[in-house]
C-alpha cells in the first residue's frame, strides 16, 4: 500500500468516524431522557449554586461572613460555615480569605475561636464548640482538596485544641452509686462528649446536641489518628439516644453528668425546653455520617420531623408544633431524616422547599443551612464515604 | 458422482435471528422489568385454572377473554410449579419462546410480502434488538401471545399456494388472537385487506366467506361461554359479558391526553420513549411513507390504526405498543429496501455520480445507525443489566420469613401466586385491586382495613391508590416495618395497626436496660456493639437473651447487626453475634434454639468461635420497652399464680439484667397464688426451667418498682406447650380508697369467655368484666365492703358464687375451673411487712445437643420430570426444525 492510498484510507476512516461521532453526539444532545447520573449532576449543581450564592451574599472581600440580618456581626460559626462551603465548591481564594480573617481576628490564645465579633472587635471571647469543630474539619478537607499542607496543619492543631479544651470524659465501666430505679442512667463506656464551649467544662456539662458531628470527628480521626475522636462519636451517639427516640426529639440544650446521663435543659439564657434551630442540626449531621449507626438516629426522628404538611421551625420535644413559624433549616432537618432513610427523592423535594422558603424570606442562617444541607445530604462535595462504611476506621 | 445437501440459505439466518431474539430476552429475564401487577394477574389467573379449575383467582368479570391465560395455564402444566425463579419468571420464559417464534414468523411474513433476505433480516433484527421490544416482549403480556397468532395468520394468508386450508388456518389464528387480547380487533381492516389482495378474484368471495365464518365461529365461543354461564347480560348477583365490554369501551378511566404531561396516557408514552426513543416516534412517519408502496399498504394501515388509537382520547395500556412493533419494523425494512433499490437505479443511470452517491448514502446510513445505537445503548443497559426486581424479590423473601402464614396481607398481584404456593390461604393473600372492588373480598373483611395485618406497598399500588376506601385506610393506618429499594423502586412491607397488641410496632429496648446489660458483658466485647446496646435500636429479645446468657457464662458480644432494609423503617435490630470457646457457644446455641414464643429464634448460626442469633421480625413487647420514672431504692414483693392448664414440674428463675444475684421460685401448679416474696427492685428477665430438661425458657421481662407488690400470673398460651406470663401490680393506680378495689383474674381455662358481675344482697349487680377470656387480669374497680354473689355467665349458663369483701384491701377474684362449673376465690393483694426472700438462684445451661438448623434450607424441589423434560423438549424442537429445514434443501451434484 503506497502512501497516497494509506492517506486516502485514513481520510475515509476519519470521515466515517466523524460521522459516527456526530450521530452519537447529536443523539446524546437531543435525548430527553434523564439518567440517575443526570439527577446526581443536577443535585450537585444545585448544591454548588446554593453554596456560591451564600458565599457571594454573606462573605466580604476580607473574609468576614457577615450576619446581615442579625446586626451585621460576625460569629465563629458563620466563619466555619463559610469555610466548609468554600471547600465544598472548590473556592480556594474565598476559603483562604475566610480562614485568614478568622485566624487574625477570632483566634484565642488557647487556639480556639472567639465566638462573636462586631464593630471591629471581639465582643464575646468565649468559644462555640461547633464552630471550632466545623472549622477544623474544613481546614483538614481544604488541605487535602487544595493541596495546601498549612491548612491541614492548622486543622489538626485546631482539632487538638477542641479535643483538649472542649471535650470532657464521661461514662464509667461500673454502675455509679445511686444508679437504682431505673438503673442504667449512665454511659457504659470510657467516652467523651463535646461541650458547648470553653465555658462549659464543669460537671454537669452543658452541651448542644446539634454540635455533635460524626463526619467532622471522623475527618479528624483520620487526620490525627487520635482514637479519642472515635470514643467521642460513639459516646455522643449513645447520649443522643438517651435524649431522643420513642416519640421524642432531642432538645436544643442538654446537661450531661460525669457518669454519662443526658437530660434536656433550657438554654442558658432561659426559655422553654424545645427542639428548634439549634437541635435541628443534629439530624443533618447524623444523616451525613458514613456510619449507619449514626444514620439510624436520624431515621428514628423521621416520623416526627417528616410527616406530610407544614414543617414548623420550633417543636416541643414530643414533636408537636410550638408555633407556626417556619424556617429553611427545619425543612433541611426533615430532608435529613428522609435522606438517612434512603429516600433521596423525598429529601430532594424537601430541600427544594427549603430553597423556596429561603427565596421568600432570605436569612443568613437559612442560606447557610440550605447550602450545607444540599452539600451534606445530596452530594459528595465534602468527601465520599468509604464503600464499606466505617469498617476501616477500626 | 458426489452429492451434497445445500441448506436453504435463509435457514441459518433465521435461526441466528431467532437465537439473538431469544438470547437478548433471556438475559436478565427475572431482573428487568420488575414484576408487574398485570403479569402477576395473568399468572394468577392461569394458576386458578390449573389449581382450582376456575377462570380467575377472583370473580371472573369478562375484563379480557380468557384464551391468553389458558395458554399460560397450559405452559404452567407443562413446566410445573418449580419452574423459574418465581411464577412471573416462569411466564416470562414462555414469552421468550413466543418472541423467538414471532421472529421466525416476521421473517416469513417479510419474505412473503416480497422483501429480500437482507430486508427481512433487518425487520427481524430491529425487533430483536429494540430495548422496548426486548422489555415488553419478555413481559407476561397477553399482547405477546396475541401478536404471535396475528403474525401466524398473516403468514398463512400470504402463502403463495393460496390453499383453502391456509385461509382456514389464518382465520382461526386471527380468532384466537382476538380471544387472547381483544385489542387485536383493531387490526381487522388490515387483515381484511390482506385477505382481499392475497386471493384471486375467482375465489375471493368464497375465501372471504370461509375466513369470516371461521373467524366468527372462533370468536363466538367467547359469547357462547357467557351464555352458558348465564352471564351474557347484566343481572342481579352476577357479572356479565356486556358489563365487561362496557367497562373496556366506555367506563374505563380515560387516561388523559397526550398534551397533558401529568396524564396517565402521557406517562405510558414517556415510558415507551424512555426505553426506545426511536421506534415509537418513527412509527407514524414510517407508516405514512409506506402507504406509497403497494405491497406494504395494508400493514401501513394497520400501524396507522394503532397510532390513531394511541392519539385518540381514551385509556392506553402499556403493552398496546407490542402489536405495532413488528409491523413497524416490517415497514421500515420495506422502505429501506425500496430506498436502496432506487439509489442503485440512480447510480446505474448516472455512473459518474455513483461514487459520490454511494459515499453520501453510506455516511448517512452510518450517521443514522450511530444515532440509533446511541439512543438505544442506555436502555440496553437498563434492560440487560439492571436488577429492577431486586426490591420486590427481597420484600417477598422477607415476607416468607417473617410474616405468619395465617396473617392476612394486601399485596401486588406480582407476588400473589408465589405467596399462595408457599402455603398461605388464598383468602389471606389479597390482591390490592380487589380490596375495594370485589364483593366477595369485602365480605371476608367485614371490619374493613382492620381485618388486614399487612400491606405490601409497591410503586404500582401507590400509583393506583384510590382516593378513599379500604386499601387507602389500611395504608393510612400502617407503618413500614421493612423498606426495600428507594424512589421508584421502593417496596414497603407495612404492618397495619388495628389497635391490637400484636399489631403494634416492635419497640426497641430502652437504653437504660441496655446499659445495665452492657455493663455486665465481658470486657472483651466490641465497643460499638456495647454502644448499640445502649441505643434505642435493639430488639427487646436480644437484650433479654444477652442478659440470660450472661447470667450463666461470660458473653463476649461482637456485634448487634443492623438489617439495612429494616433500619430505614426504624425496626429494632434483631440479630447479634457473640464469640467465645466453641463449647460455650454450643450451650448458648442449644438453649436459644429451644426457646418458644415470644423468644423463639429465627436462626442460630454457629460457625467456629462465632454464634449469630436472629429473632424473627414479628415480635411482641416482652417488657423492656418502657422508660421508668426514677424512684428510691428498696425491695418489691412478688407472688406467682400458676394457672396453666396443665401443671409442669418446673421452677421460675428471676434474672436481673444488671447481673446482680436474683433468685428462683418453685412452681407448684396450684392455682392459688403463692406467698409474697421479697425481691430487689429492678429489671428482670423471667425464665421457667423444666425440672426434666433443665432448659431455661425465657418468658417475660419486667421492671419491679421499690415498695410495690405484684402478682405474676402464668397462663398457658394458645399453643399448649407455651407459657404466657403477665405481671400485674397489686394496687390500684389511683391509690388507697375506703372501698376495697376488686379485680378479676380469669384462670378458668376450660370455661371460656365469661361475664362477671357482683350482686349485693339488696341492690343491682355491678358488672366487673364482660367477655373476659382466660388469661385476662382486669384493672381494679372499687366496691363497697359486704357480701356479694359473684354472678358468672358463660356459654349461656349462669353460676352464683358467694364472695365477701371484708376490708379496704385490694382483692383479686380468681376465676378457676371446678367440677360443677367455674369457682371464684377472693384473694387479698396485700404483702406482709417483711416478705421472705426468693430461693437462691440456680440458673445453668444444660449440656444439650444443638438443634438442627432453625431455618431449613429451601426445600429440595420434588422430582418433577417436567423440569428435565422442558430442556429436552426445547432441544427436540430445535432438532426437528433443523431436520425440517434440511428436508427443504436441494440435492445437488457437483
Amino acid at each position: 500500500m503506497n502512501r497516497r492510498t494509506l492517506r486516502d484510507w485514513t481520510l475515509r476512516i476519519g470521515v466515517l468516524l466523524s460521522v459516527i461521532g456526530a450521530g452519537f453526539g447529536l443523539a446524546h444532545t437531543l435525548d430527553p431522557r434523564v439518567s440517575e447520573d443526570d439527577v446526581h449532576g443536577m443535585r450537585s449543581a444545585a448544591a454548588r449554586q446554593a453554596g456560591v450564592e451564600f458565599l457571594e451574599r454573606y462573605v466580604e472581600g476580607d473574609g468576614r461572613v457577615v450576619r446581615r440580618d442579625e446586626g451585621n456581626d460576625v460569629v465563629s460559626e458563620g466563619q466555619a460555615y463559610g469555610m466548609l462551603i468554600a471547600a465544598a465548591v472548590d473556592d480556594e481564594a474565598r476559603f483562604r480569605a475566610i480562614w485568614n480573617w478568622t485566624k487574625d481576628n477570632l483566634r484565642r490564645e488557647d487556639g480556639l475561636l472567639s465566638w462573636r465579633w462586631a464593630d471591629g472587635r471581639v465582643t464575646d471571647p468565649n468559644s462555640a464548640a461547633d464552630a471550632d469543630l466545623d472549622a477544623a474539619r474544613a481546614l483538614v478537607l481544604a488541605g487535602r482538596r487544595f493541596d495546601v499542607p498549612e491548612f491541614t496543619d492548622d486543622g489538626k492543631r485546631l482539632g487538638a485544641d477542641v479535643m483538649r479544651i472542649e471535650t470532657v470524659a464521661v461514662g464509667a465501666t461500673a454502675a455509679p452509686t445511686g444508679d437504682v430505679v431505673p438503673a442504667g442512667r449512665w454511659l457504659m463506656d470510657r467516652g467523651r462528649v463535646l461541650v458547648a464551649g470553653n465555658w462549659a467544662t464543669a460537671a454537669p456539662y452543658t452541651v448542644e446536641p446539634g454540635y455533635f458531628s460524626p463526619r467532622a470527628e471522623r475527618e479528624l480521626l483520620h487526620a490525627t489518628a487520635d482514637r479519642r475522636w472515635l470514643e467521642l462519636t460513639r459516646a455522643q451517639r449513645v447520649l443522643s439516644w438517651q435524649l431522643t427516640g420513642a416519640g421524642r426529639l432531642p432538645p436544643d440544650w442538654a446537661s450531661v453528668t460525669d457518669a454519662g446521663h443526658a437530660e434536656p435543659i433550657a438554654a442558658p439564657s432561659g426559655g422553654p425546653v424545645q427542639f428548634s434551630l439549634d437541635a435541628a442540626r443534629l439530624p443533618i449531621r447524623f444523616a451525613e455520617s458514613c456510619d449507619p449507626n449514626d444514620r439510624a438516629l436520624a431515621v428514628s426522628m423521621r416520623p416526627l420531623l417528616a410527616p406530610p404538611g407544614d414543617v414548623p421551625a420550633v417543636r416541643n420535644l414530643d414533636g408537636s408544633a410550638a408555633g407556626e413559624w417556619q424556617h429553611p433549616l427545619a425543612l433541611v432537618s426533615s430532608a435529613a431524616t428522609d435522606a438517612a432513610a434512603g429516600d433521596a427523592d423525598a429529601a430532594a423535594a424537601r430541600l427544594d422547599q427549603a430553597s423556596a422558603l429561603l427565596q421568600r424570606y432570605p436569612t443568613y442562617y437559612g442560606a447557610a443551612w440550605v447550602a450545607l444541607g444540599r452539600i451534606m445530604l445530596a452530594t459528595d462535595l465534602l468527601g465520599e464515604c468509604p464503600v464499606r462504611g466505617t469498617e476501616f476506621v477500626d | 458422482m458426489m452429492t451434497k445437501l445445500r441448506l436453504n440459505p435463509s435457514v441459518p439466518i433465521v435461526v441466528a435471528l431467532m437465537a439473538v431474539t431469544a438470547g437478548l430476552r433471556l438475559i436478565n429475564l427475572a431482573g428487568s422489568p420488575t414484576r408487574l401487577d398485570d403479569e402477576g394477574t395473568y399468572m394468577a389467573q392461569a394458576f386458578a385454572v390449573v389449581q382450582w379449575g376456575e377462570l380467575a383467582h377472583y370473580t371472573y368479570w369478562y375484563d379480557h377473554p380468557p384464551a391468553g391465560w389458558l395458554q399460560l395455564a397450559l405452559w404452567m402444566v407443562l413446566t410445573g410449579p418449580g419452574f423459574g425463579e418465581n411464577a412471573v419468571a416462569a411466564g416470562r420464559a414462555l414469552m421468550v419462546l413466543v418472541s423467538a417464534v414471532c421472529a421466525g414468523l416476521l421473517w416469513l411474513l417479510s419474505r412473503r410480502v416480497g422483501l429480500s433476505r437482507w430486508a427481512a433480516s433487518a425487520a427481524v433484527a430491529i425487533v430483536a434488538v429494540s430495548p422496548l421490544a426486548i422489555l415488553l416482549g419478555r413481559s407476561v403480556y397477553l399482547d405477546n401471545l396475541a401478536i404471535a397468532w396475528v403474525l401466524g395468520g398473516l403468514v398463512l394468508l400470504c402463502s403463495s399456494r393460496q390453499r383453502l386450508s391456509s385461509m382456514f388456518g389464518a382465520a382461526a389464528c386471527f380468532g384466537v388472537a382476538v380471544l387472547t387480547k381483544e385489542t387485536m380487533l383493531l387490526l381487522v381492516p388490515m387483515v381484511a385487506w390482506v385477505v382481499w389482495i392475497t386471493t384471486v378474484p375467482q375465489t375471493r368471495r368464497y375465501a372471504l366467506t370461509v375466513f369470516t365464518a371461521v373467524f366468527g365461529l372462533v370468536v363466538s365461543t367467547y359469547v357462547a361461554m357467557a351464555v352458558v354461564r348465564g352471564e351474557l347480560l347484566p343481572g342481579p348477583g352476577h357479572v356479565s359479558l356486556w358489563d365487561g365490554i362496557k367497562f373496556q369501551l366506555w367506563q374505563r378511566e380515560a387516561g388523559g391526553t397526550l398534551g397533558d404531561p401529568d396524564s396517565l396516557k402521557r406517562h405510558t408514552i414517556d415510558e415507551w420513549l424512555r426505553l426506545d426513543p426511536v421506534l415509537p416516534i418513527l412509527a407514524a412517519p414510517i407508516a405514512l411513507t409506506a402507504l406509497l408502496i403497494e405491497r406494504l399498504r395494508p400493514y401501513a394501515v394497520g400501524v396507522l390504526l394503532l397510532v390513531v388509537t394511541v392519539v385518540r382520547p381514551g385509556y392506553l395500556p402499556v403493552p398496546f405498543v407490542i402489536a405495532a412493533l413488528p409491523l413497524t419494523a416490517l415497514l421500515a425494512a420495506g422502505l429501506g429496501e425500496v430506498a436502496v433499490t432506487r439509489l442503485r437505479r440512480a447510480m446505474t443511470r448516472r455512473p459518474a455520480r455513483a461514487l459520490r452517491m454511494r459515499t453520501a448514502s453510506l455516511l448517512a446510513a452510518a450517521f443514522v445507525a450511530s444515532a440509533v445505537v446511541a439512543l438505544w445503548l442506555p436502555s440496553h443497559h437498563t434492560v440487560l443489566a439492571d436488577d429492577d426486581d431486586e426490591s420486590l424479590r427481597a420484600a417477598q423473601q422477607w415476607i416468607s420469613r417473617n410474616v405468619a402464614k395465617q396473617d392476612r396481607l394486601i399485596v401486588d398481584d406480582a407476588m400473589w401466586v408465589d405467596l399462595v404456593r408457599e402455603g398461605r390461604d388464598r383468602h389471606n393473600v389479597v390482591w390490592s385491586y380487589k380490596v375495594d372492588t370485589d364483593e366477595q373480598v369485602q365480605e371476608l373483611a367485614p371490619d374493613g382495613w382492620a381485618d388486614y395485618e399487612w400491606v405490601v406497598s409497591t410503586p404500582s399500588m401507590r400509583a393506583n391508590l384510590p382516593d378513599h376506601g379500604v386499601l387507602t385506610d389500611a395504608i393510612a393506618n400502617a407503618r413500614p416495618v421493612a423498606t426495600f429499594g428507594s424512589g421508584g423502586k421502593k417496596v414497603d412491607v407495612m404492618r397495619v395497626d388495628s389497635g391490637s397488641a400484636s399489631a403494634k410496632p416492635a419497640a426497641a429496648a430502652v437504653p437504660a436496660v441496655g446499659t445495665q446489660v452492657a455493663a455486665f458483658l465481658d470486657p472483651a466485647s466490641d465497643p460499638d456493639a456495647l454502644a448499640a446496646l445502649q441505643s434505642r435500636t435493639v430488639d427487646q429479645r436480644v437484650v433479654a437473651a444477652l442478659a440470660m446468657l450472661n447470667a450463666t457464662q461470660p458473653v463476649v458480644l461482637q456485634s448487634i447487626s443492623m438489617i439495612a432494609e429494616e433500619q430505614s423503617a426504624n425496626t429494632p435490630r434483631r440479630e447479634f453475634t457473640v464469640t467465645g470457646p466453641p463449647d460455650r457457644l454450643r450451650l448458648f446455641a442449644a438453649t436459644l434454639g429451644r426457646q418458644q414464643n415470644p423468644f423463639a429464634v429465627e436462626s442460630v448460626d454457629l460457625t467456629g468461635d462465632r454464634l449469630t442469633v436472629r429473632f424473627p421480625a414479628r415480635s411482641t413487647d416482652v417488657g423492656l420497652a418502657e422508660d421508668v420514672a426514677p424512684a428510691p431504692e428498696g425491695p418489691a414483693a412478688v407472688r406467682v399464680a400458676d394457672v396453666r392448664r396443665s401443671a409442669v414440674p418446673d421452677r421460675m428463675e428471676f434474672i436481673r439484667v444488671d447481673g446482680t444475684a436474683a433468685g428462683s421460685l418453685t412452681l407448684t401448679g396450684a392455682p392459688s397464688p403463692s406467698d409474697y416474696r421479697a425481691i430487689p427492685a429492678g429489671t428482670y428477665v423471667m425464665a421457667t426451667v423444666d425440672d426434666r430438661t433443665g432448659v431455661p425458657m425465657m418468658r417475660q421481662a419486667f421492671t419491679l418498682r421499690p415498695g410495690a407488690a405484684y402478682t405474676l400470673a402464668m397462663f398457658s398460651a394458645t399453643e399448649s406447650s407455651e407459657v404466657a406470663a403477665q405481671l400485674a401490680p397489686d394496687s390500684p393506680p389511683a391509690g388507697p380508697s375506703p372501698d376495697p378495689p376488686v379485680r378479676l383474674l380469669h384462670a378458668a381455662g376450660t370455661t371460656g369467655s365469661v361475664k362477671l358481675a357482683l350482686a349485693p344482697a339488696n341492690g343491682d349487680p355491678v358488672m366487673l368484666a364482660d367477655n373476659a377470656s382466660y388469661g385476662l387480669v382486669t384493672g381494679y374497680a372499687a366496691q363497697p365492703i359486704g357480701r356479694y354473689d359473684a354472678v358468672i355467665t358463660a356459654n349461656g349458663r349462669e353460676w352464683r358464687r358467694p364472695v365477701e369483701l371484708v376490708d379496704g384491701a385490694p382483692t383479686t377474684l380468681m376465676l378457676t375451673d371446678g367440677p360443677d362449673g367455674p369457682g371464684v376465690q377472693a384473694v387479698r393483694d396485700v404483702p406482709p411487712a417483711v416478705a421472705p426472700p426468693l430461693d437462691p438462684p440456680a440458673l445453668t445451661l444444660p449440656a444439650l445437643q444443638a438443634l438442627p438448623e432453625k431455618i431449613p434450607a429451601k426445600e429440595a424441589a420434588a422430582a418433577d420430570v417436567r423440569r428435565q423434560a422442558i430442556p429436552v423438549a426445547v432441544c427436540l424442537t430445535v432438532i426437528i426444525a433443523a431436520v425440517g429445514a434440511a428436508v427443504t434443501a436441494r440435492r445437488r451434484s457437483r
